[in-house]
């Protein structure tokens, strides 16, 4: 019998057509947009086999903050030890695999499982084994306690994004993701996070993928964004592809005014010319969105919901602390609005293509050569980790 | 804490108080006090068994106590 990953593909639509150079090829089939069977396929070849998004490195702030996350049905925890090192686990107990953490909180000393109430240290140590031996014994010669830590879920943060390898087996992040960390090695600088308002999310009735194939090309933006064409039009922008790797655009003319009187956000220190007015909008392959700016950075972490249901968690972090005072409020409001405005403009576009799905018809699109491929390169990207 | 006594009536109430109350500090007095009282009256396994319930409790809510009991389990042998 075929392993089910090769029979959920063979059943599939092919993804030759997919695979072409992007003067010949066809975006991906309807059924990866629409079919639970892929959508589970992708969650494990796509997600799981490699890096990707989870959460951000605030939800989980202060020593002993914990926060269980649902990654696409895998039950994780973050868990920021007493040293202040952020970790992520199974949020499971490994005795009989009961959940440890059911919603945000402190963890003041350990975490207890509220089973059998088995004890781990919030570095996931197991410290203590209660009536393990029995009543009244903690101990037994086949409980080996340094074998029975929480398992722990690969993670790396970066951009002040958290990402994981749930298999365990990708290659280092640096490594798998060497070629975006040089491009914006000059970003690589302490961030700051104000808290709520820099911090909003969309619920969006699309398939994840297609908020990635929206975010890569610039060839919607006079039409979805008239108001940021008039500052942003679409011959200042450019193609960031990078096949296998990562994909996106950039703008030559960022110059935001957010206020009348002169105030702006400081600068990260010591970029490139390149940056007095460039910004930079890739996806870290398969669901961080990411936008560089001199002045400040955001992430947009995809969090799949269902095959066509997608939550957008958007973060604003600030190259300064300075960025963070109080009389900055109105500069931060002002700078969310905007790009709030923006995403906000996307909303019909991904669910209205998600809609399109349904067309029995439709062959996954042609592209455009000169525009659209940044959205190639990443249906490269995803037919490739499918396939492999 | 050790000195510290209550009567059988009281200590079950003062406990579903403080399970109600997830009071986890608490908990582990009351459990140690229990322990003690079993321990008193020469009632090893039960002073034991309560034992490991002050301790669970105090490593959970951080309670500075833990040290004390968990020296105590692993004086009868019980904890590592």
């Amino acid at each position: 019998m075929a392993p089910l990953d090769q029979k959920t593909l063979v059943d599939a639509p092919s993804l030759d057509p997919v695979l072409q150079p992007v003067d010949v090829a066809r975006g991906l089939p309807n059924a990866y947009y629409t079919d639970d069977a892929l959508f589970d396929l992708e969650k494990r070849k796509v997600f799981f086999n490699g890096w990707a998004g989870l959460g951000f490195a605030h939800d989980a702030p202060e020593p002993g903050d914990a926060r269980p996350v649902d990654f696409l049905g895998a039950p994780l925890l973050m868990l920021r030890d007493k040293q202040g090192v952020l970790r992520v686990f199974e949020n499971v107990c490994r005795h009989r695999g009961m959940i440890l953490v059911e919603e945000a909180r402190k963890i003041e000393g350990a975490v207890r499982c509220p089973y059998h109430s088995w004890c781990y240290s919030t570095a996931g140590k197991l410290v203590s084994t209660p009536h393990v031996g029995g009543p009244g014994q903690n101990l037994h010669p086949d409980i080996k306690r340094d074998e029975l830590g929480l398992n722990e879920v690969r993670s790396h943060i970066w951009m002040g994004v958290v990402f994981v390898n749930v298999s365990g087996d990708a290659a280092p992040f640096e490594e798998a993701n060497a070629d975006l960390l040089a491009r914006w090695a000059e970003f690589d600088q302490p961030l700051h996070h104000s808290g709520a308002d820099s911090s909003f999310k969309l619920d969006v009735k699309t398939n994840w993928k297609l908020a990635v194939e929206n975010y890569s090309e610039s060839y919607h933006l006079p039409w979805v964004h008239p108001g940021l064409n008039s500052y942003s039009r679409l011959e200042d922008h450019y193609n960031i592809c990078e096949y296998g790797k990562f994909s996106g655009q950039g703008t030559l003319v960022y110059n935001p005014q957010l206020s009348d009187d002169g105030r702006a956000f400081p600068n990260f220190d010591g970029l490139s010319e390149k940056w007095d007015t460039g910004g930079e909008y890739v996806t870290a392959f398969p669901n961080v969105m990411i936008g560089v700016q001199r002045d400040h950075v955001f992430a947009i972490l995809l969090e799949p919901k269902s095959v066509d249901h997608t939550v957008e968690h958007v973060e604003i972090l600030y190259a300064h602390s300075d960025a963070m005072a109080d009389d900055m409020a109105d500069l931060r409001a002002a700078n969310a609005k905007m790009w709030k405005e923006v995403f906000v403009e996307d909303v019909f576009v991904v669910e209205g293509m998600q809609k399109g799905r349904a067309a029995p018809n439709f062959d996954g699109g042609k592209f455009s050569p000169a525009m659209d491929e940044p959205t190639h390169v990443f249906h490269d990207w995803v037919a490739r980790r499918l396939t492999t | 804490m050790r000195a510290e006594s209550i009567d059988d009536e009281k200590l079950g109430a003062a406990l579903i108080a403080a399970h109600d109350a997830r009071d986890g500090a608490r908990l582990a007095r009351l459990y140690a006090m229990a322990a003690d009282a079993k321990e008193a009256g020469g009632d090893l396994e039960a002073a034991c068994f309560y034992l490991v319930h002050a301790y669970v409790h105090a490593l959970e809510a951080n309670a500075p106590e833990s040290a004390e009991i968990r020296k105590r389990l692993v004086a009868h042998g019980r904890e590592a």
